[in-house]
């Protein structure tokens, strides 16, 4: 289950986005060392602020349940899920031919200004916390499922595990900044984001949709 | 929707040109290059813009510029055309 949620955690588009923003705004001002610097730092932060939160809520979810969490709650869990797979398909991405997504447009245009305006390390991580904090309302029942699948793992395996889902969840961030270094361009990147706009976003929802039906069939159920 | 007009400190053909220099580093263009295409965007849509009657929001700007750059580098209108489009 860990690494189902950290697979839908990639999917989602936010981190990215930012990320695209960044390079494209310091590739433009900084030289290409100093642009990679921004780039490490804004995953660490995404990263950080990743682990840490879901660090929190097992911690949160041990205290609350006395353990792994209720068939009752999961239910709940699992309908929020599939209700978050109907919002992907339908929300997840605004309407016509760009890769505009759910966000607020003032919250868009905060991240696009803080993107344009870092300058140092510091700024890039705190825009990756930014970034990994504002697909909060899609990502935060992900890492409920996984902090709940972690605390009913053996103590050994529990870390492990958090720095699995971590490393899942920016994977594609990893995959990008490594693509850019290969030598593609944001517009080669941002181009095929939007030709694969569809695909993403089904992929997306279908994530969320097997995941809660795989909470439903072996946590609720017990098949 | 709040329009900013002139929301560009400056619509001079320096600011454009300067702008699309910017914009054109992150392709790797060659620098002549990339400066003969800024410097003759820069004029062109200088001119379009000091023949409005009214101030141009960004969109329009970068619009116009998205247009006016598409014979030169297909790359900087995309960029031109998908700005503040990204998230």
């Amino acid at each position: 289950m860990v690494f189902l949620a950290g697979v839908v955690h990639a999917t989602l588009q936010l981190g990215i986005g930012a990320l695209l923003l960044l390079y494209h705004a310091s590739l433009g001002k900084h030289v290409k060392k100093k642009t990679q610097e921004l780039a490490t730092n804004y995953i660490l932060g995404n990263a950080f602020l990743t682990a840490l939160v879901v660090a929190a809520l097992c911690f949160v979810v041990d205290i609350i349940f006395q353990g792994p969490m209720n068939p009752a709650t999961l239910t709940i869990i699992a309908i929020i899920l599939a209700a978050l797979a109907v919002s992907v398909w339908l929300f997840y991405y605004r309407w016509g031919k760009s890769t505009e997504l759910w966000l607020p447009k003032s919250v868009a245009r905060y991240i696009d200004r803080r993107a344009k305006i870092t300058d140092s390390n510091t700024e890039a991580f705190g825009l990756g916390m930014l970034a990994c904090f504002a697909e909060a309302p899609f990502t935060l029942i992900l890492v409920f499922i996984v902090s709940n699948s972690i605390i009913s793992l053996p103590q050994n395996l529990q870390i492990i595990m958090l720095i699995t889902y971590t490393i899942l969840s920016v994977l594609p961030l990893i995959i990008f900044r490594l693509a850019i270094r290969r030598g593609e361009t944001t517009v080669s990147i941002q181009k095929w984001r939007l030709k694969n706009k569809t695909f993403l976003r089904v992929i997306s929802g279908i994530g969320f949709l097997v995941l809660a039906l795989f909470i439903l069939a072996f946590k609720v159920l017990g098949m | 929707m709040k329009q900013q007009l002139n929301s560009r400190l400056n619509e001079s053909p320096a600011a454009i040109k300067k702008d699309i220099m910017r914009a054109g580093k992150t392709l790797k263009l060659p620098a002549n290059a990339l400066r003969n295409i800024a410097t003759i965007t820069a004029e062109k849509v200088a001119q379009k813009l000091s023949q409005k009657s009214h101030g141009s929001t960004q969109e329009q700007i970068d619009l116009i510029i998205a247009k006016e750059i598409k014979p030169f580098s297909e790359d900087l209108s995309f960029i031109y055309k998908n700005r503040g489009k990204i998230i």
